[in-house]
């Protein structure tokens, strides 16, 4: 029973750290935290859905065309609205409800092409489970797993050797000053949403293949990802990836000792423990409003 | 005629709303993402004495908005730690919590099934059962909670809290005690919340998690944005402009779960049109932009 909770707080922690991945990087190019990556996030299972059940492709060019169409829609996202704003002198704060915005009208629209119902992507993941040591795992969850700890060292990988990496942590950490060394902050800000926008399409798209389809998924997974980008997001990817494993196994923890709804609770119950009791955890020395 | 005063009173509810975030995020500049809690916390305050008790209708609002200020105080005690983006996850994830709570404690809100049958209000003898009635006593307590804003934007305290969202350093260096200001802006605007919560739940007659959202907490947010924050009526004609527009979609005959959606277009649409053309909404001050800031 207690390893079933644990193999269900490992399985649960590869979602999450997707999504964690990709908010880190948004926070680290865009400046403030992008609301509407919980949109893209069920947009990329919705386009999943719609060209491997609706139009006949097979799922794994199915899976892709949606990463890519979500990157691609991150990155104009980010140079038709957010990129606008910042020209317009906008603060982090504006921003943000921007992304609030953005959220509300990606949600409707997808509600609108797809309707409220539950919907299945695939019946792979119902089919088939595994055992060991007599608990239960469904090979989807691994497969989630594997990419999750794949992106987070190939993005270790890419932010320490690349130029577009050295960019965007100079980005990150002095916006002004990386403007001043020759950075070009529009092209790494619309390269970084395009790739962190692929990776929350990724998470979406495996935990539709997981579970059902229905429009507010995005944004229950939104919880847990922000939760481990702000919680492990100081540690770099790797961290992510702890801070997400942490979550996951709190998370199963609650179902053991509480119950199976408390679950966001708990998630959100860390992070305001951890941002009230130690903000620095969190990296709050730095002030969010300073980003340009 | 019940229709348009259902209207009605929709707006004052939600305009009093929009007011009392307004003081916190408008004047205050304190980006708060959990007033649907503090709304709901007030309306299952009313809901269960309502239910549960005979008190007259005036004492269960003060209840309501008492209960609502202890539990903004919990928010915003320790949350004053922080700033900027992190003072709006702190609120976001007060949010998450409170709609948890709503929902999974069973024993006292039924959860998902909410709370029907909640008795109407009444003052004496006199009850407010028709939308008619009531709309005074929304359009009284919208009023009331006006005033209250403007005395406190026109107060020595209003000019401290607009020099706390304009600088918050140079306002502390100045001597002001921008934490306590900050802490009782918040209690305030909680209250108030809790009050609208009061009148939202014995109007209705049936509350349930779902009218107290993330949202919900959005939607409050885009009255302020849309109808000018750091002005005493903007956010009723925020209000104003969001409840009534909706409303006239049902006139074109539209599937319900349709109007919905485009409910939401509408609001995330304005939403990021005011921001992008006119940030500081219809009546607002420019309270978004910092000209020193860089693109």
């Amino acid at each position: 029973m207690i390893l079933q909770f644990v193999v269900n707080g490992i399985m649960t922690a590869g979602p999450i750290a997707l999504i964690g991945i990709s908010l880190a990087l948004i926070i680290q190019a865009q400046g403030f935290m992008n609301l509407s990556v919980a949109a893209i996030i069920t947009l990329g299972a919705y386009f999943s859905y719609w060209l491997y059940v609706l139009l006949g492709l097979p799922l794994v060019i199915s899976c892709a065309v949606s990463m890519l169409f979500c990157g691609f829609a991150g990155s104009i996202f980010e140079r038709v609205l957010f990129h606008r704003l910042r020209i317009r002198h906008a603060t982090s704060a504006i921003l943000l409800l921007a992304s609030l915005g953005l959220y509300v009208v990606l949600q409707a629209l997808i509600e609108m092409a797809f309707g409220a119902d539950i919907l299945v992507l695939s019946r792979i993941a119902h089919c088939s489970s595994l055992t060991a040591f007599g608990a239960f795992l469904k090979p989807i969850q691994i497969w989630t797993l594997g990419i999750a700890l794949s992106v987070a060292a190939g993005l270790a990988h890419l932010l320490s050797r690349t130029r577009w990496g050295i960019g965007l942590r100079a980005l990150a950490e002095d916006a002004e000053l990386s403007r001043a060394s020759g950075i070009r902050s529009t092209k790494i800000r619309s390269q970084t949403s395009f790739v962190a926008c692929g990776i929350a399409a990724v998470s979406g798209i495996m935990v539709g293949l997981d579970v059902d389809l229905l429009p507010a998924f995005g944004m229950h997974l939104f919880f847990g990802g922000l939760v481990v980008a702000l919680i492990g997001r100081s540690a770099g990817s790797w961290g992510i990836v702890v801070a997400a494993l942490f979550l996951g196994l709190s998370q199963q923890l609650s179902v053991w000792l509480i119950d199976s709804r408390w679950q966001d609770g708990v998630a959100f119950l860390i992070l305001l423990i951890a941002l009230l009791v130690n903000p620095s955890l969190l990296h709050l020395s730095s002030n969010p409003e300073s980003r340009g | 005629m019940e229709y348009i005063f259902h209207t009605l009173i929709l707006i004052c509810i939600f305009g009093t709303l929009g007011a009392s975030l307004n003081l916190i995020a408008g004047y205050t500049g304190m980006l708060s993402i959990a007033h649907a809690s503090f709304f709901g916390v007030g309306a299952y305050t009313a809901a269960l004495l309502s239910l549960s008790t005979n008190i007259p209708f005036p004492v269960v609002t003060l209840s309501s908005i008492a209960v609502s200020c202890v539990v903004g105080m919990l928010l915003i005690a320790p949350s004053l730690r922080v700033k900027g983006d992190y003072f709006v996850i702190s609120t976001f994830a007060f949010q998450v919590i409170a709609f948890q709570v709503f929902n999974n404690l069973i024993g006292l809100t039924r959860g998902p099934m909410g709370l029907p049958g909640i008795p109407p209000a009444a003052l004496g003898d006199f009850e407010l059962s028709t939308p008619f009635r009531f709309f005074f006593l929304s359009l009284v307590y919208l009023l009331v909670v006006h005033w209250i804003v403007a005395k406190i934007a026109g107060s020595p305290l209003g000019r401290v809290l607009t020099a706390i969202r304009e600088d918050e350093v140079l306002t502390s260096t100045a001597g002001k005690c921008v934490a306590l200001d900050k802490f009782l802006v918040f209690i305030v605007g909680a209250g108030i919340a809790g009050g609208a919560g009061a009148l939202y739940a014995v109007y209705i007659g049936f509350i349930d998690p779902t009218s107290f959202t993330v949202m919900d907490s959005i939607f409050i947010l885009s009255i302020v944005v849309i109808g000018g924050a750091g002005s005493v009526w903007g956010p009723f004609i925020g209000a104003t402009i969001l409840i009534a527009i909706p409303e006239a979609l049902r006139f074109l005959g539209l599937p319900s779960s349709l109007a919905a959606d485009i409910r939401q277009l509408l609001y995330g649409g304005l939403m990021i049109g005011f921001l992008l053309w006119r940030s500081q909404g219809i009546l607002g001050n420019d309270v978004v932009e910092h000209q020193n800031a860089k693109p």
